[in-house]
């Protein structure tokens, strides 16, 4: 990997670390990787490895960073559940190789913070609790089953709306939702504690790969902006003392709207399945949840089914052998019912192993 | 072409001709330009979020907030908002209703008084307004004809307990010691008789707030002085009862009530299920006989079905103090009269807080409501052969009114023995408790059975000096069957007729 020196020298002043952009010409994602770790595997197509480029388009350093806080034990013990329930896993799918796979990589994520003021409408939703009742007849007479329902009563709201909201995130990378959603996304589409997030340092980076954002901080905003929406909502909802709304209609000016770049830690391990596809497997570097497409092998359940294929085979010819004899002496008859039974178990078993590994692969 | 592969594409060239980077950057500013409308923040830590401070609105020069800047809504008020920050308007007639739940129970209390000479006021049937017999002056009564759209209260704790309470007006209570009704008068009222039992053993209190306050009325059609010759009509039809009752209630005193009713609405959604016998014609063949035979077998099956059926204005009786039976004979009352209730329709008249709790008329209304629901699912049901029936009602949208209607009471004596006699103050429709003429009754019956008897005697007699009496007894035993049918047809009759 050719990195030229002056970018490296340069991304250090800005960065406080060792950094040269690269880029991956299979899938178009630009990093900032550590001098030290050559020419990594594409973390986020592993199907290429990265190669470097003279500058990113967007490569300022963030002002926070949501340090890897999931200790080694605890990675391991849940890259272990996560594999529990795979049969037949291929070699390379265990916790040792995954672990031996594993990189570090930096997910950036914009935080807008913006004033709203404006009018707004909804349709607010009350609960209420009602006392109702079931009655059942049987022979014997009705019998009365008191029963407390919640129901809603919808009113129109109206008002006014000035406040200001707060780290609001807004996606920096195109498949941003399908990544949060794989890492363990919450009801706020976003799978990590921004609280504990922290000052950007050199040494909460570590060796990781930092990935650089795809999207400008402009378009940025217009997500942004629709989760401040949602917020309103909320929030006049929270006023109007209402537990639910719809229509809700925001006719408003953002004003004093601020950016920050924040990074957040995924760790990406890979395995081969059994066509020599690379697939990853992605941790969540805060909670530690794992995601990932899982495989079993249908070579390593191919290696049970030929044996007892092979056995059922022997068997068979074990069972005609006794089969002809029972018709000379019929008290060998009982022997050769018992192989037949054997044979025919062997050879419904046989299968099974393959079919077990095919059907998982295809749920 | 995207922003980001335009970016990539670009980087490409550079590459091959070996820019530097700060030229690079250059030529990327326009793509990466932080001139975006929103500023870049320094370094902060991230602050909790879940308690945001408002915001500080813009200059007041700025013309695009101007704009967005509302007044309030047509037909709309402000109500109280729980955040900071933002302002709530709401519906006016919500907002009043949400601001009269929370208000602190006081209200502005009538006391009849006329303004012009300070003399008690009524509500006079004629005119519809409340009248002043001493100056003459009449004020016309500000409420809304509603009818049957009138709103109604869900069964919730919430409507319970901020329905309002109370007359809304100054009154008080009278009690009969006899009966133990609670009748509530004007307070001006001098009345020492009992409406229900016609007792003078009454005596005279401060009202009971406690009571929901109805909400609608159909106040009274009828006047007073009407009620007598309504009476006369009524206690004149009909001979089985005494001459001389008419002169027996000429006497009594008519007093308009209003006196309380419950109507319920609801959806019963019900789904049932029983085994049905169908009848099936079987050929089969006998040994005995060495035949094929026909005969009827049946088929037994589980069924399942459902039945859906929106009961609406459903009336629930208030009051113990006059017999429910009565009160239906009374019925229809034309409920696209109801009004929204005003405390002066009860100027000058009597009212009677309910005696019946709603989940007590409740429970009535819905046993009702069930068994017929059950009736029209057996009826679904095309055979006569059902066992195993079994029937799940959910009850949806259960809706109630607490209403006032119009009714004249009177109480006569005849014989040592109390007797009721109520009007619809509506429609002007009688119905109450009338003695039976007895001797009258007996002297009938005996004549009906007496023909049969008597031809059944002769014909014995005749048997007695040796003719055939055959074709005697059994015309006698004939006549004496009608005869008997007859009778007790007669005595059910002025049973049902002395318990009204």
């Amino acid at each position: 990997m050719n990195i030229h020196l002056s970018v490296v020298a340069e991304y250090a002043s800005e960065w406080n670390a060792a950094l040269h952009p690269a880029h991956c010409p299979n899938c178009r994602a630009s990093f900032l990787v550590p001098a030290s770790a050559g020419a990594p595997l594409c973390p986020n197509c592993l199907a290429a490895r990265l190669e470097p480029l003279p500058a990113l388009e967007r490569d300022a350093p963030p002002e926070l960073i949501v340090p890897f806080s999931v200790p080694d034990a605890t990675l391991r013990a849940n890259v272990e559940r996560w594999l529990r329930d795979v049969p037949f896993k291929p070699p390379t799918l265990n916790s040792q190789a995954l672990e031996k796979s594993r990189v570090a990589v930096f997910l950036p994520l914009y935080l807008a913070d913006t004033s709203v003021w404006g009018a707004w409408q909804a349709q607010m939703g009350f609960d209420y609790l009602v006392a109702s009742s079931e009655e059942r007849f049987n022979g014997n007479g009705w019998a009365t089953h008191r029963v407390n329902e919640t129901r809603t009563r919808w009113e129109a709201r109206a008002g006014d709306i000035a406040r200001k909201y707060e780290n609001v995130p807004a996606p920096a990378l195109g498949h941003h939702a399908r990544m949060m959603n794989e890492l363990g996304a919450n009801s706020e589409q976003l799978s990590y504690d921004l609280s504990r997030a922290v000052t950007f340092s050199s040494e909460a980076l570590g060796t990781a790969l930092v990935r650089a954002p795809e999207i400008a901080p402009d378009e940025a905003w217009q997500t942004a902006q629709k989760e401040v929406e949602r917020r309103a909502g909320k929030d006049c909802q929270t006023a109007a003392g209402a537990e639910h709304h719809e229509q809700f209609v925001l006719r408003g000016v953002y004003g004093d709207a601020n950016w920050t770049l924040l990074l957040l830690p995924m760790y990406v391990m890979s395995y081969s399945s059994d066509d020599g596809k690379v697939l990853p497997v992605r941790v969540n570097g805060q909670t530690g949840f794992v995601s990932g497409v899982k495989r079993a092998s249908i070579s390593r359940a191919m290696n049970w089914t030929i044996p007892i294929a092979a056995v059922a085979i022997v068997m068979l010819g074990v069972t005609l052998i006794f089969s002809f004899a029972a018709l000379q002496n019929e008290h060998v008859v009982p022997f050769a019912i018992l192989l037949m039974l054997v044979t025919l178990g062997l050879a419904l078993a046989a299968p099974v192993p393959v079919i077990r590994a095919w059907a998982y692969n295809r749920q | 072409m995207s922003l980001f592969q335009h970016a990539v594409d670009t980087h490409a060239d550079e590459h091959a001709i070996g820019w530097t980077k700060e030229s690079r950057r250059e030529q990327c500013s326009r793509l990466d330009s932080l001139d975006y409308g929103i500023a870049r923040i320094g370094k902060r830590a991230i602050i909790a979020r879940s308690n945001p401070m408002s915001a500080q609105p813009p200059s007041p020069s700025d013309s695009s907030f101007l704009s967005l800047q509302r007044t309030i809504p047509e037909g709309f008020l402000r109500v109280e908002s729980k955040l900071e920050g933002i302002t709530v308007y709401a519906p006016a007639a919500l907002a009043r209703r949400a601001a009269d739940a929370k208000g602190d129970g006081s209200e502005l209390v009538s006391n009849f008084k006329c303004p012009n000479c300070g003399a008690t006021t009524a509500f006079d049937p004629r005119v519809e307004s409340v009248t002043c017999s001493n100056c003459g002056s009449v004020y016309a009564i500000h409420a809304q004809r509603v009818g049957r759209n009138a709103s109604e209260f869900e069964f919730t704790l919430d409507t319970l307990n901020s329905a309002p309470r109370g007359w809304g007006s100054t009154r008080r209570d009278l009690h009969c010691e006899n009966c133990g009704a609670n009748i509530s008068i004007a307070p001006t009222e001098l009345s020492n008789t009992c409406p229900f039992c016609g007792s003078n053993r009454v005596a005279a209190r401060a009202a009971m707030p406690a009571a929901f306050r109805p909400r609608f009325i159909i106040p009274f059609k009828i006047v007073r002085d009407g009620c007598p010759k309504l009476a006369q009509a009524w206690l004149q039809r009909g001979w089985l009862y005494p001459r001389n009752l008419v002169r027996a209630a000429r006497g009594a005193q008519f007093t308009g009530i209003y006196l309380p009713f419950w109507t319920f609405s609801a959806q019963v959604n019900a789904l049932w299920r029983a085994e049905v016998g169908h009848e099936r014609e079987e050929r089969y063949f006998d040994v005995d006989s060495m035949k094929f035979k026909t005969r009827t077998v049946l088929d037994w099956k589980w069924e399942t079905g459902k039945t859906n059926l929106p009961f609406t204005n459903v009336i629930s009786t208030g009051t113990k103090h006059v017999p429910a039976e009565l009160l239906e004979q009374l019925e229809p009352f034309e409920l696209n009269a109801l009004t929204t209730y005003e405390p002066a329709y009860l100027a000058g008249w009597r009212a009677q807080s309910y005696e019946i709790p709603l989940d007590t008329a409740w429970e009535a209304a819905r046993a009702r409501m069930r068994e017929l629901v059950r009736e029209m699912s057996v009826e679904q049901i095309d055979s006569k052969h059902v066992r195993n029936f079994s029937l799940n009602a959910a009850f949806d949208e259960e809706a109630w009114r607490l209403i006032l209607l119009p009714v004249f009471l009177a109480a006569y004596r005849f014989q040592g023995k109390t007797y009721q006699l109520v009007i619809n103050g509506q429609t002007g429709k009688v119905a109450g408790q009338k003695p039976v003429a007895w001797t009258r009754i007996w002297l009938l019956v005996a004549a009906l059975v007496l023909p049969g008897v008597l031809l059944a005697g002769v014909g014995l007699m005749l048997r007695l000096v040796g003719y055939n009496p055959l074709g005697f007894v059994l015309f006698g035993g004939f006549l004496f069957v009608i005869g008997a049918l007859a009778a007790v047809w007669l005595i059910q009759s002025a049973l049902r007729a002395r318990d009204g």
